[in-house]
């Protein structure tokens, strides 16, 4: 099974780079609404990406009428096929974090494609807030990461002030 | 080109509309930001050089990148005409 | 065998923030750094642009301005974050891949260089914490106890995962005895790469919400290493004087300065007071009260008299 795309939110600096770089890479501009990953303000304080999973099981896949959402057994991959799709957005509304949107230019869907196994958004991060990884080493990661008390991203730096 | 065939799309150049000027700036100063009086002024006070040894002061390093970016072609790829410095296609 | 290093100026310290440059410049010689500048050097250029746009524009580039370094012989001394990334990150590349080294070099020949890997890029905090060392800065810098900052790092200061230079911030400004005012959003990012999608989201939900936040602790100065950084406050904090009369009171300042002033410089030797987003007047005094080297009101007024503004 091929990686994953995970997201720390303790690393997470809300430079939105990896918004840009995805839009470039996919429409050629810097343009937030047509990136397919987002960085969003966590109301607790920090931030969080919403960025597609490629579920083991996916929902849009069910949830498809037309047969168009397509998960490539070997690379565990979820695409959409743009010849197939009629645009009915039955995706979107079953996807749990609402991952499809309608894409500009063909009234299609059109979600992350992990970039064809070499994600733009990895190589732009700085603060090394996502990382790719093995399903295993990020389920291990992710519950670990939910184990630990929350902290918001916008803690004060450790060892700064001891006063 | 627009009055003899006016349903041809216009050429879209593959470059965010906010990197464009700073690109022509980069290749004509080297650099992003001019030198101004303003700032001759204020560098004299911090006792520094007016000009800074950048690419302000060496022009020839300018173009070196311009022959650089001439060399890689993608002068043509973006649709820069270095020579004019502008875009060819809106 | 001591190391020697060339200042990359990049685009903004040059431009923007001379008070910057001559702090360090002046300082690093008295610590006993063997610093001149990189001479001919253009954009470093903007990773984030270029890596998406055409990867071989960006480590061409980036080569063109390391070999000017390879030139004298040096090191590259990087003081701004966003640069520092750029550079290190090509020189990387530049090291482990031959083939793309040999790519680089062909397109440098077009102007007849050639570039050979040589050398190492470093950031000015790791030039001051391990060459100087931070035991003989605790040792000998005069401490600025009384002085409350605020910080931003900065995301690109983020790049190694021990995050050794963001502990080496924080280290530094303890050992120059400046107090560190928590606001609860240092990590958050200025907003400069999102000025390249939505200046407006830019300006109002990065720059301003920190800028906020910085108002409320009634802090001295707002201390940063990168320049990029400092370009985007700017930026803000004129847009924001202009368009909503938003009056940011807090001086933007640069780590050097506070060095430069621990290590016996007064404020004037390196203009600190031109070309500021928000006067430093008050900050000024204050550290001439701390190092007690302030003047006769006489003096003073002589002084300030040509400030513009």
């Amino acid at each position: 099974m091929a990686d994953v795309i995970v997201h720390d939110p303790a690393l997470c600096t809300g430079c939105r780079q990896c918004m840009t770089a995805c839009s470039f890479k996919k429409y050629g501009t810097y343009n937030y609404n047509l990136s397919l990953c987002k960085v969003l303000e966590d109301p607790r304080g920090g931030f969080v990406r919403v960025h597609c999973h490629h579920c083991t099981d996916p929902m849009c896949k069910a949830a498809c009428p037309a047969g168009a959402v397509l998960k490539d057994e070997e690379t565990g991959v979820v695409t959409i096929d743009q010849m197939l799709c009629v645009g009915c957005k039955a995706c979107t509304y079953a996807c749990p974090i609402s991952i499809p949107q309608m894409g500009r230019g063909l009234k299609i869907m059109v979600k992350c494609d992990m970039c064809g196994g070499d994600p733009e958004c990895i190589k732009v991060c700085s603060s090394k807030a996502i990382k790719l990884m093995s399903r295993e080493q990020a389920d291990a990661l992710v519950s670990e990461m939910a184990a630990r008390p929350f902290v918001p991203a916008t803690r004060p730096i450790a060892g700064a002030n001891k006063a | 080109m627009k009055e003899l065939y006016p349903w041809r799309k216009a050429v879209k150049i593959p470059l965010p509309p906010a990197v464009k000027p700073q690109l022509i700036r980069h290749f004509t100063i080297g650099l992003l930001y001019p030198v101004t009086d303003e700032l001759r002024e204020a560098r004299e006070k911090a006792g520094l050089d007016p000009v800074p040894p950048t690419a302000h002061r060496y022009r020839d390093a300018v173009d070196d990148i311009q022959k650089i970016v001439r060399a890689i072609g993608v002068d043509r790829n973006v649709g820069l005409d270095l020579d004019r410095m502008e875009y060819k296609y809106k | 065998m001591t190391a020697k290093y060339s200042h990359f100026l990049g685009c903004v310290m040059p431009t923007k923030m001379p008070w910057a440059e001559a702090a360090i410049m002046r300082t690093l010689p008295k610590l006993g750094v063997d610093v001149v500048y990189l001479e001919r050097s253009t954009c470093c250029p903007r990773a984030g642009v270029w890596i998406s746009v055409d990867r071989r524009v960006w480590l061409t580039l980036a080569s063109f301005n390391l070999l000017q370094a390879e030139q004298q012989g040096r090191d590259v001394l990087v003081s701004c974050n966003g640069c520092y990334v750029t550079l290190f990150e090509a020189n990387k590349v530049l090291n482990a891949d031959p083939k793309a080294l040999e790519e680089v070099n062909k397109y440098l020949g077009a102007a007849g260089l050639s570039y050979h890997g040589n050398i190492r890029v470093r950031h000015y905090l790791e030039v001051l914490y391990e060459d100087v060392g931070i035991e003989r800065i605790r040792r000998e810098a005069k401490k600025l106890t009384g002085l409350r900052v605020a910080i931003h790092p900065g995301c690109h200061m983020r790049i190694w995962a021990d995050g050794h230079i963001l502990r080496y911030f924080t280290e530094i400004i303890d050992a120059l005895g400046v107090e560190i005012v928590p606001y609860g959003l240092e990590q958050m990012c200025c907003g400069l790469q999102s000025n390249l999608a939505d200046r407006e989201f830019a300006t109002y939900e990065r720059a301003k919400k920190k800028l906020d936040a910085i108002q409320e602790t009634e802090v001295d100065g707002l201390v940063l290493v990168c320049a990029g950084c400092y370009d985007q406050f700017e930026r803000a904090v004129s847009t924001l004087r202009k368009k909503d009369n938003y009056d940011f009171k807090v001086p933007v300042i640069h780590l050097a300065e506070l060095v430069a002033v621990a290590f016996g410089m007064t404020p004037d030797e390196f203009g600190m007071r031109y070309m500021r987003t928000a006067p430093v007047d008050r900050l000024i005094e204050k550290l001439e009260r701390i190092t007690g080297t302030a003047r006769l009101p006489a003096e003073l007024a002589a002084a300030t008299e040509n400030v513009p503004r």
